[in-house]
């Protein structure tokens, strides 16, 4: 069994990148592969709760995100000054996720035995 | 009548709204669409920069694109303008030339 760290830094609809990795790291659970999820940089902006980009003629991210808990992947984590400095809020977010400081991200990634970023 | 900038990129992914806001002139306007609505939110680091820009420019976002991505009207910066599709449309109709950043 790997260890996998799946980071998480683009904004949902600029494309399908936010789709394309919470597919891949379902696969990879369903392998029973260990995975963990960090949110980073704009990638922060999935875990929004009130999220309706139905109205725009695009699919939600909500029910992915809701499903990664089916799959086992327990360990979503979210930086905090990611947060701050987009004037989100923890109260805010749309699912329980663990933070975690900035200092302590390399430690997280020096700990995976494989980085998939997207 | 002014321009209509047209900013659609995250402040936090690119630079395009920085880059934008030192190019407009007063009577302009600024409309943030799709991940460019981020910078709307009040909390946000850029919020002091878009603050001092509605001293000089109307800046507008969005509402459908807000909707989409969570960030409710309460959430939004003081002074902001929030128009629906029709207010896109009376927003190109009062500024020429549109640019997009």
């Amino acid at each position: 069994m790997k260890n996998f760290l799946f980071i998480m830094r683009s904004p949902p609809y600029e494309g399908v990148r936010v789709r394309e990795s919470l597919d891949m790291l379902m696969t990879v659970a369903a392998f029973e592969q260990q995975v963990r999820v960090l949110f980073l940089d704009d990638g922060v902006f999935a875990l929004k709760s009130g999220q309706h980009p139905q109205g725009v003629g695009l699919k939600p991210v909500a029910p992915l995100l809701a499903a990664l808990d089916i799959y086992g992947i327990e360990e979503l984590w979210v930086e905090e000054e990611s947060l701050a400095r987009r004037g989100l809020h923890a109260a805010g977010l749309a699912l329980p996720v663990r933070g975690i400081r900035r200092a302590a991200v390399s430690g997280m990634v020096a700990a995976a035995d494989i980085v998939v970023s997207g | 009548m002014g321009a209509l900038h047209l900013v659609s990129r995250s402040p936090h992914e690119s630079s395009s709204l920085a880059q934008c806001l030192e190019r407009v002139a007063e009577g302009d306007a600024v409309l943030l669409l799709a991940g460019a609505v981020y910078a709307a939110l009040k909390d946000s680091v850029f919020a002091p920069r878009l603050q001092a820009a509605l001293a000089r420019v109307e800046v507008c976002a969005l509402a459908p694109d807000l909707a989409a991505r969570g960030v409710a009207a309460e959430e939004v910066l003081a002074g902001l303008v929030l128009v629906d599709y029709e207010g896109f449309v009376a927003l190109s109709l009062r500024h020429a030339p549109a640019l997009s950043w």
